[in-house]
């Protein structure tokens, strides 16, 4: 064969997996959790589609259940994870060919080479193509991708036709189970045909990936062994990488090191197998070192912060619960702004968010009324992280970050796990985290734990660069369905509270957060929408947050009302104040929505209007009728 | 390093382009010139007012590219925002023969240079007062004269009149290349983040407060995401049992969310002239912080 014709490109880590994407052909579908993605890639798959995916540290993780499901089932298909090394070594023993890719160039053309090594005959197992978490993933380099869709095809050949369910004339039994000699058989036939498909794609790229990567090793005594782009890291000293991490290239490192005085093993579930595969030359080989053996403990801040806040500093009474014998609801009486300026703030000044950011004012509202002392859940997103920006923490009291969407879950074992009845347990969670881990969400909120769900609603992923979420709406950012319904979800769970706010109407939003610690502490789990306001993302002024988030409940977009003990009271009725608008009067306010009143677009503008007004009617009624 | 590779960083806030200026340094350098580069962004997504760092590798073409990740010492620094300068990890790392370029007014000469090497180049453009006079981007200014400050990266056509930039001489006190800064790390204390100083967020407004149009009602606190409002108690025998005192700029990013819901006039927009934010400070932690 001979070389392909290349072009230049100027790209990321994440965009090679999307250039090999587009050159390998197919259609791409954007999915909720990774845990979730990874199983419709199975299904896929099962179905003889050619699967190409991709995940991250924490969603290797989460993903982490189906993979030797679908390494068992001998399924094929690419999963390019960008993650940490320690999520790495989690997924080593699954069954999956692993390739290592240290620069974007390498996750390109590994993308091709792990289609044909996992859908050789002889192997059909899934390739994961793992590249670093932040490094490779963002950092742009300068790569050569293929400029000819014929070759491309020529060497990855037409997907092969393994059985699948889909085939009803000759019904199969797919399960994983019991297959662990099969796989390992597979795992060992992959050598050869690994070798085999980096020569075919280094014959017609140029480029080698050699099984072990060895950087000035010519008469080195010494080495270092390091993995991706940590390898690329080192310039003075002899390092050794592989390109394969399953099968372990057990025999190339032993031929590598073993004449070799000293190595030093970058990190820890690498150094077992290496010094496992040094253990033929035990008497001669290098004397092994781990890196981590010789760290330092890591050093504490120096600074000092503020002094944690004693539960009665931050309890003055702001918000007064009551119960109406009469009706069985309760009552709130809010202590004017000014008298709030007293209670201190459970979070600090110096925090890294946007200016004019609504997910920090609902933070700051919420902790204004609640009493006593309160234990904090924040999952994954802007208000993690913004808090804990620059090596420094801006909170006051105990919070716990979790990893993933897994939250709500960690929050009521906690609950259940306390002895005490006067902490609060609240969960604070963007709209992005909610929707990845909605289904454990709804879990907790099932078995009704003492407990809050607060989310602050910007409407979309921000922290990922504002991807879309559940609460995207539709024609916002590409959306091609409606929102979610959250709090009528939550509602099904017949909760003692149920609620919607926004950061724009201040007394309305921490009448109901004082409500909602009552039943938390008293009945059990409770959940608040909150929308919050997110200029950046958004696309609008800093100091826009009031006129927009008052559009969007007067458009009754976002209806402002709470469900008590399954009743529903509309706590903000446009209509009775003459203020309804429509929805074009509250998307002209904001720069992400500008292209849905332009003509082009009215057919998505109308299906925003028709379904506004669809879920603003069945809540009037429920408003109406106590049975509803 | 190798003689003939640079190594740049661009020091910055979000929003004001130094990814994208980044970016299109090294997709240049790449695509057009044929060079060897890479651009690395320590964060994605840019946050607007948080700090930013990117970071340009940039070698011949035959010359395969060390290194990836943030760079610990660097040939080039560039400043998008001369309040960066308060910090030390801005210039950390610029070797001894460098160059630092920073964007800031004729004149304006932080204290903070002194720190810088004695042999390194620095260079002042006043990237906003151009692009203000020009209708172009800051960004590109800065990026136009750092291109110009360099013979190998004049060809990528963003190289601008040199004669917009200042060389300054004299500044550096400090012998041989500057050591990298170490992070802290470990678990931070509570509260920590009030050493931040987030002044830099502000892009060109803050609320000056008017402490006699005031009505104390507290409309502008509920609000505020930044918590940079100092409030007191009352003088006693007065109309008020809480005041207002004002705001410490340290933390207050700019948003003028005080002045869209102030009931009073007492919060007024301000254009941020040199200095006016620190002679209106009200210190939140006087005790604490400075």
């Amino acid at each position: 064969m001979t070389a392909l014709r290349q072009k230049l490109a100027f790209c990321t880590g994440d965009e090679a997996v999307a250039l090999a994407e587009r050159d390998i052909g197919g259609q791409a579908f954007e999915l909720d959790s990774a845990h979730g993605a990874a199983a419709v890639c199975y299904g896929a798959a099962l179905g003889g589609a050619r699967v190409v995916g991709t995940t991250s540290s924490e969603g290797l993780l989460a993903a982490l259940e189906q993979l030797p499901v679908q390494a068992g089932a001998r399924v094929p298909m690419v999963l390019n994870a960008a993650c940490e090394h320690s999520a790495l070594y989690r997924a080593l023993n699954t069954g999956w060919i692993i390739l290592c890719a240290r620069d974007a160039q390498a996750v390109y053309d590994l993308n091709f080479a792990a289609i044909k090594i996992g859908e050789h005959p002889d192997v059909r197992l899934p390739v994961l193509v793992a590249y670093d978490a932040f490094c490779t993933r963002h950092e742009k380099r300068r790569i050569q991708v293929f400029d000819d869709a014929e070759a491309i095809h020529h060497f990855l050949g037409e997907a092969p036709a393994f059985r699948t369910p889909l085939d009803t004339l000759h019904p199969g039994t797919f399960v994983a189970s019991m297959n662990d000699l099969q796989v390992s058989k597979a795992m060992e036939a992959a050598r050869c045909v690994i070798a085999a498909v980096f020569a075919e794609l280094e014959n017609i790229t140029g480029r080698a990936y050699p099984v072990l990567e060895a950087y000035r090793m010519e008469g080195a005594e010494q080495a270092v062994v390091l993995l991706n782009s940590a390898a690329n890291n080192a310039k003075d000293a002899g390092v050794l990488s592989p390109n394969v991490l399953r099968p372990f290239p057990a025999e190339e490192f032993r031929r590598a090191l073993r004449s070799l005085k000293a190595v030093t093993i970058g990190a820890d579930p690498l150094a077992l197998e290496v010094r496992a595969a040094l253990q033929l030359d035990a008497a001669t080989g290098p004397k092994v070192f781990n890196e981590t053996s010789e760290a330092k403990p890591p050093a504490a801040d120096a600074r000092p912060g503020l002094p944690p806040l004693a539960a009665a500093e931050v309890s003055r009474g702001m918000a007064k619960v009551t119960r109406d014998e009469a009706t069985g609801r309760l009552k709130v009486e809010l202590e004017p702004l000014w008298k709030m300026t007293s209670v201190p703030g459970r979070v600090a000044p110096g925090h890294g968010a946007c200016p004019g950011c609504g997910a920090l004012a609902t933070l700051h509202q919420i902790y204004k009324v609640l009493e006593g002392d309160v234990v904090v859940l924040f999952q994954d997103g802007c208000m993690s992280e913004v808090t804990t920006a620059h090596g420094a923490s801006a909170h006051r009291v105990s919070t716990i970050h979790s990893a993933g969407p897994s939250g709500a879950a960690t929050l009521s074992g906690l609950a259940e796990a306390s002895r005490s009845k006067d902490i609060t347990f609240l969960l604070i969670t963007g709209d992005g985290a909610m929707d990845a881990g909605l289904g454990e969400a709804i879990a907790a909120a099932n078995r009704n734990h003492r407990m809050m769900i607060l989310e602050y609603d910007n409407q979309g992923r921000m922290s990922a660069g504002a991807q879309s979420s559940y609460s995207t709406p539709l024609g916002h950012s590409g959306k091609t369905f409606h929102h979610r319904d959250t709090a009528q979800i939550f509602a099904a769970c017949h909760l003692p509270y149920v609620f919607t706010a926004t950061e724009g109407y201040p007394e309305d939003l921490m009448r109901k957060v004082a409500k909602a610690q009552w039943y938390a502490k008293n009945e059990g789990l409770v959940y608040g929408k909150i929308l919050s306001f997110c200029p950046l993302n958004w696309g609008t002024a800093d100091d826009a947050a009031q006129p927009v988030l008052q559009a969007a409940i007067d458009s009754c977009f976002f209806p402002l009302y709470e469900i008590e003990r399954g009743h529903t009271t509309i706590t903000y009725d446009p209509d009775a104040t003459d203020r309804r608008k429509p929805v074009s009067d509250w998307l002209k306010l904001m720069g992400k929505t500008q292209h849905l009143l332009e003509a082009a677009n009215s057919e998505i503008l109308q299906a925003i209007q028709s379904e506004t007004d669809r879920r603003w009617a069945r809540l009037k009624a429920m408003h109406e009728h106590p049975e509803l | 390093m190798d003689s003939r590779s640079l190594e740049i960083r661009f020091e910055s806030v979000g929003g004001l382009g130094a990814h994208a200026a980044a970016e299109a340094l090294a997709s240049a350098a790449v695509l057009k010139l044929g060079l060897n580069g890479s651009a690395f962004p320590s964060c994605v997504p840019e946050r607007k007012g948080a700090c930013v760092r990117s970071c340009v590798r940039l070698a011949p073409p035959g010359q395969a590219l060390r290194g990836s990740g943030e760079l610990q010492a660097a040939d080039a620094i560039v400043v998008f925002h001369v309040g960066l300068l308060r910090d030390p990890a801005t210039f950390a790392g610029l070797r001894k023969d460098g160059t630092l370029i920073y964007a800031a007014p004729a004149k304006s000469v932080p204290d903070e240079l002194a720190a810088l090497p004695a042999t390194a180049r620095v260079i002042r453009v006043d990237a906003y007062g151009i692009a203000a006079k020009q209708k172009c981007e800051a960004s590109g200014v800065l990026l136009g004269a750092l291109c110009a400050a360099f013979p190998l990266l004049r060809e990528t056509g963003f190289a601008r009149d040199a004669k917009e930039c200042e060389e300054l001489s004299g500044l550096g006190e400090h012998e041989g290349d500057l050591p990298p800064v170490s992070e802290p790390n470990g678990e931070p204390r509570l509260g920590s983040s009030i050493w931040n100083d987030l002044s830099v967020a502000r892009s060109g407004s803050l609320p000056s407060f008017n402490r006699e149009r005031c009505i104390h009602c507290a409309m502008c606190e509920i609000v505020c995401p930044d918590l940079c409002l100092v409030w007191e108690e009352g003088e006693k025998g007065g109309r008020f049992q809480r005041e207002l005192t004002g705001v410490d700029y340290r933390y207050c990013k700019g948003c003028l969310r005080c002045v869209e819901t102030c009931p009073a006039s007492a919060m007024l927009k301000k254009a941020e002239t040199p200095g006016l934010a620190e002679r209106f400070a009200v210190p939140l932690f006087p005790d604490l912080v400075e």
